[in-house]
């Protein structure tokens, strides 16, 4: 065979080719086409069949021209490929995308904001070394009222109306107190603990809730002195108020501390210049401490000559209205609204 | 306790400025809760005479009247009808005067021109009385004096949050001696004079028998005669009635005067109503009834103190006097009780009376037993001042063992030890001798005799609080405690923390509901078998401990329903309570989460609701987190809380720890919710005794291979043994199992199910071919076809 009609027909098919690849939409198109031209049974490879056909001085020159007319279309079909493929980059760096579109938020739960207040500040008294304790929420008139040097028919016992089980035998504890009692016989001395948990009284208006949560601490042991207590509740404060937030003791009354205190912060609304949360004193009531009554100590086998301790106790309800603005009253705590819960997360 | 700043300047015998006075107050221990100053109210109120009166021509009601106040003559329009004529002095409110939202402005009143307003007794807020207006007799100041200046109106009322240990601080002598001890001024007092003095003495007319002499030691009395039952002056109402003490008559008044002057409660009786010429002083047989001042009439037992004549009770003691004895107006003669009544007795009666009174609340907290002679006196000479009458001479006093001061041992090295501050010990004497102790050095230490006007100080601790709050606590250094290291000791603290935090990031909003639940609930629950009540409930909605924790969710459901939202994730972890043989019930931490409604869904998904898959995979997430590993699931026999066919028993380790399901549609009916919630309930305890560390297992190298297969099932058959089954039979090389599909319809029998399986191969020496892999997936698959007589598909 001539070998230039092989060589004429070759470019003829190259031409071709090269028109075909111009409209290829795919990759895959482009290889199937790559494959009609370059397989065995392809365009190329059906023409090459005639390659045998041609004078053996003649070969080599032929031979030449298909490989190169296979290079270029190799070359060419892997440019159309890369053209297709930034082509499709290009689309897709370029096109519509709604970035306003919510996130896709992945389930979360919420802990409930007194937990949250609770785990705060249990983690600060944990952090000193405090333990932490607990006891029954249904108490004997015992630990809950005798052991804490209230007498019985002592108008003492009117400081908190009680709920009772049993009158004058079980209740529902009215203050985290008995576990003071209970660790002190429990535990070996020296004693530091600190016990959260729900308390109870009789009382149902717009600020008084018949259950909330109080967290009680103490720390009995040898040369334990009322600057001790100032030190600790000091650094409670600073931890979870702000290392600023001023603290002041009033004293006060509580049958189980001698002498006891109120302890106020500053407000930490208006930073003690006088504002509506503070009734315009600049200091907002916090908790309620003291150094434990010797009759408190003795009662429970502790020689109050040898040992002493102090306790205090706060209301966690409170420290959590503190710590987030907006809750306007105590009994959003209690009616578990999910619009309510869902803001706090810790 | 309401106290005035005027009469405790009069007693302290200076005046300290009222702001610091209140500050002073509040850190030595008496908390004031708020101060009202009575002045600014009295602006533009002055003393005015009238000058000349009409009558209104067309109202019988109305006067015209002219008034001077010193300036001006101003016509009035008066609706009083005691409305004085010419030359009678009126208190007159002129232009600017505020009563409430009310301001005087020139206006006209039935038809004429008035200028001001003449004022009673209740407008000026000086006491109750609103009949008719103030005329002023005996006063003497030139007209246009202001009504502040003219009848010394100017005061500050303090009020006091006065703590159960402080029963000196409810008078006003006890506030002015704490006064000049804040103040290192001497406590003199003035003492009152001025009794007219009958001859006959008062043991001639009446004899005093203490029977009970546990519940009163002591009994005083005095007589006055001659009296004129009246008002009292005006200077006397306005003191009581800012004390919140409505006046009623001079002998009423005087009793109050004295309480508020002195902390002792005194009561009057009419003499002549007292038969017998005698008082005894004894226990009340039971049922024994009287009818007291309140006009109630009362039944008592033996456990009541009564004041009885010869023949009746005519008292309770230290509660309320009777009616029968009361002081009336026509009284001529009066015996005045003094008395110091047991305070645990008084407390006793008047709780189960139900009958609180100023008297029985001082009692309670402890009166002073060793100054009845003297009050008497101050009474004696009140009753006359403002009575007219005469005091028999001296008193009637029963008083067999008297109560001694007690004396304690001070150290002022205990007291730097307490509370890691120094005092000096010539400031610690000052402060306890301005108690009213008397303080003897005894070497380093001091002897005090505690006055029996602070029955709270008994002990050395009682003294050291008083120098504490004395010396002011603000200025002790604060200091961090030494803690020893030591094994912890946390109790379920925090496995209950991480119940929760586990949950909470599992997708559960916390909630914590009320301990106490309506009995109905937990009837409807079917958990009302063995419950708690609460004696004295708020109401029937919090009478009832819970035994399950689903009763108060289920609430929040509710509440949350009808706030119309329809999406609710809740979980709590709190306690249960149930009745026991001991003296305390048992308590059990649980751990409960219900759903229901919507499942929170990104915009584009599709919106799906929460049903029994949910609680199922929540609760086994959940125990694998606390426990370590997975639930078993049984079905259980007894699940009346849970839809007979959707419940199932949650084990862990072989025991039972709670029960999961959807909640009994009836239960749900009864409620007024919708079918479909979800829930369970674990028992935390039980729960996290089985826990068991985590352990890592070996992870391949080599490549996973997957088959699916179809199968077609009986409609009834379970898929879970399937599951597992298929684990077992494809042997070691299977690394799961999943269901991707359940088909019914075209090309699959009726009463059968197609199932669609995919399952994972891999093995952990080489990588699988297909060969092989075909042949363990052929065996396990007609291995379970055969064991659940499935067919392939
Ligand atoms: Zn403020």
């Amino acid at each position: 065979m001539d070998p230039n009609e092989i060589i004429a027909r070759l470019q003829l098919l190259a031409e071709q080719f090269a028109g075909e690849l111009q409209n290829q939409p795919t990759e895959q198109a482009i290889r199937d086409l790559q494959a009609a031209y370059l397989s065995k049974k392809g365009k190329l490879g059906e023409l090459q069949q005639s390659l045998g056909k041609v004078e053996p001085a003649q070969r080599k020159v032929v031979g030449q021209a298909f490989n190169q007319a296979k290079q270029a279309i190799v070359q060419s079909v892997s440019e159309a490929i890369e053209t297709l493929v930034k082509k499709a980059e290009d689309v897709y760096l370029n096109e519509y995308f709604d970035v306003t579109l919510p996130g896709r938020l992945p389930l979360r739960g919420t802990m409930h904001p007194i937990s949250i207040a609770m785990y705060d500040i249990v983690d600060v008294f944990t952090s000193m070394g405090f333990d932490v304790a607990e006891g029954p929420e249904i108490e004997t008139d015992e630990f809950n009222f005798a052991k804490l040097n209230f007498p019985d028919d002592h108008p003492a016992r009117d400081m908190q109306d009680t709920l009772f089980i049993e009158e004058g035998k079980t209740l529902l504890r009215t203050h985290m107190s008995p576990v003071q009692i209970r660790s002190l016989l429990d535990r070996p001395l020296p004693v530091q603990v600190v016990a959260p948990g729900a308390v109870y009284r009789r009382d149902d208006d717009p600020t008084h809730s018949p259950m909330f949560f109080q967290i009680e601490g103490l720390l009995v042991d040898k040369g334990v002195h009322f600057g001790h207590l100032k030190g600790v509740l000091n650094t409670f404060i600073h931890q979870v108020f702000g290392a600023d937030v001023q603290m002041r003791v009033r004293p006060s009354f509580f049958p189980f501390t001698e002498p006891s205190v109120e302890v106020d912060i500053q407000c930490i609304y208006c930073k003690g210049a006088g504002c509506r949360l503070c009734s315009q004193t600049g200091w907002i009531e916090i908790l309620g401490a003291g150094m434990m009554d010797p009759n408190v100590l003795e009662g429970v086998g502790i020689d109050s000559e040898v040992y002493s301790g102090f306790a205090f106790g706060l209301g966690v309800d409170r420290v959590s209205m503190l710590r987030y603005e907006g809750i306007s009253s105590i009994k959003l705590f209690y009616e578990n609204d999910p619009r309510f819960l869902e803001r706090f997360w810790r | 306790m309401l106290a005035s700043y005027k009469w405790l300047c009069e007693l302290a015998g200076f005046s300290p400025s009222p702001k610091e006075l209140e500050e002073k107050f509040t850190f030595s221990g008496l908390e004031v809760a708020g101060v009202v100053h009575r002045r600014a109210e009295f602006d533009n109120i002055v003393i005015a005479r009238v000058v000349e009166k009409e009558s209104h021509p067309d109202s019988k009601k109305l006067s015209l009247v002219k008034v001077d106040d010193g300036e001006n003559i101003w016509p009035v329009v008066c609706g009083a009808s005691n409305c004085p004529t010419a030359g009678g002095t009126v208190v007159l409110a002129k232009e600017g005067a505020r009563f409430g939202d009310l301001v005087i402005a020139p206006r006209k009143v039935g038809g004429y021109e008035s200028f001001g307003m003449l004022c009673s007794e209740e407008e000026l807020n000086l006491g109750p009385e609103s009949d008719g207006i103030i005329v002023l007799t005996d006063i003497d100041v030139p007209l246009g004096t202001p009504v502040v200046n003219a009848l010394d109106l100017e005061d500050w009322i303090f009020e006091l949050e006065v703590t159960p240990n402080r029963p000196d601080a409810l008078c006003h002598r006890g506030l002015a001696r704490e006064i000049c001890l804040l103040y290192d001024k001497p406590f003199l007092p003035p003492v009152p004079v001025g009794a007219v003095v009958a001859s006959q003495s008062v043991a001639d007319v009446v004899t005093v028998e203490i029977e009970s002499t546990a519940g009163c030691p002591r009994y005083a009395a005095s007589i006055v005669e001659n009296v004129t039952v009246k008002p009292s002056p005006l200077a006397l109402r306005y003191r009581l009635h800012n004390l919140g003490i409505r006046p009623i008559s001079n002998l009423v008044d005087m009793t109050n005067a004295i309480l508020m002057e002195y902390g002792q409660p005194l009561h009057a009786f009419d003499l002549d109503k007292l038969s017998g010429s005698k008082i005894i002083v004894r226990q009340a047989k039971d049922g024994e009834i009287m009818t007291t001042l309140d006009e109630v009439e009362r039944s008592f037992t033996s456990e009541d103190l009564l004041i009885c004549d010869a023949d009746k009770p005519v008292a309770v003691a230290g509660v309320m006097g009777g009616l029968e004895s009361e002081v009336t107006d026509d009284t001529t003669r009066i015996l005045i009780e003094c008395a110091y009544f047991n305070p645990s007795s008084v407390r006793k009666t008047s709780k189960k009376l139900k009958l609180s009174s100023e008297s029985s609340y001082r009692f309670e907290r402890g009166v002073d037993p060793n100054h009845e002679p003297e009050v008497l006196a101050a009474a004696n000479a009140m009753v006359c001042a403002l009575s007219g009458g005469q005091a028999l001479a001296g008193i009637v006093d029963c008083y067999k063992i008297p109560i001694a001061p007690v004396e304690v041992m001070f150290r002022p090295s205990r007291y730097s030890r307490m509370m890691g501050h120094s005092v000096p010990s010539s400031e610690m004497e000052r402060i306890l001798e301005g108690l009213g102790a008397k303080v003897t050095p005894a070497g380093e230490n001091f002897n005090v005799t505690i006055p029996t006007h602070r029955p709270d100080m008994e002990r050395e601790i009682d003294l050291i609080e008083e120098v504490a709050r004395l010396t002011g606590m603000n200025q002790i250094e604060a200091k961090l405690p030494r803690i020893q290291c030591h094994i912890p000791q946390r109790d379920n603290f925090e496995s209950i923390k991480k119940a929760k935090e586990v949950l909470s990031a599992l997708g559960l909003m916390e909630s914590i509901t009320y301990a106490f639940v309506p009995l109905t609930m937990l009837q409807t629950l079917g958990c009302a078998n063995e419950v708690i009540a609460v004696a004295n409930p708020l109401n029937a909605q919090r009478a009832t401990m819970r035994t399950t924790l689903l009763a108060g969710l289920l609430e929040n459901l509710k509440r949350t329903r009808s706030r119309y939202m329809d999406s609710f994730a809740q979980f709590e972890v709190a306690r249960t309570y149930h009745p026991t043989s001991e003296t305390l019930p048992c308590e059990m931490v649980r751990v409960s989460v219900v759903l229901d409604g919507y499942a929170k869904q990104w915009v584009s998904e599709p919106e799906r609701r929460y049903d029994f898959f949910d609680a199922k995979g929540i609760a086994s997430q959940f125990c694998q987190a606390m426990a370590g590993s997975a639930p078993e699931f049984r079905v259980p026999e007894n699940t009346a809380m849970m839809h007979p066919g959707r419940c199932l028993s949650v084990f862990l380790a072989g025991r039972e720890i709670g029960i999961l399901g959807e909640i009994h549609p009836g239960i749900l009916k009864e409620l007024k919710l919708p079918a479909g919630a979800v829930a369970f309930e674990l028992m935390l305890n039980s729960l996290c005794a089985q826990k068991q560390i985590a352990a890592a297992v070996p992870l391949s190298e080599f490549p996973p291979m997957s088959r699916d297969v179809a199968v077609v099932a009986d409609e009834q058959q379970d898929v879970g043994p399937v599951l597992e089954a298929f684990s077992v039979a494809g042997g070691d090389l299977v690394t799961g199992v999943q269901l991707f599909d359940v088909y019914r319809g075209k090309h699959v029998a009726k009463g059968k199910k197609s199932l669609a399986f995919s399952v994972q191969y891999r093995s952990f020496e080489k990588t699988l071919t297909d060969k092989e892999v075909d042949m363990v997936h052929q065996k396990a698959v007609s291995a379970i076809c055969d064991q659940f007589s499935m067919q392939l598909r």
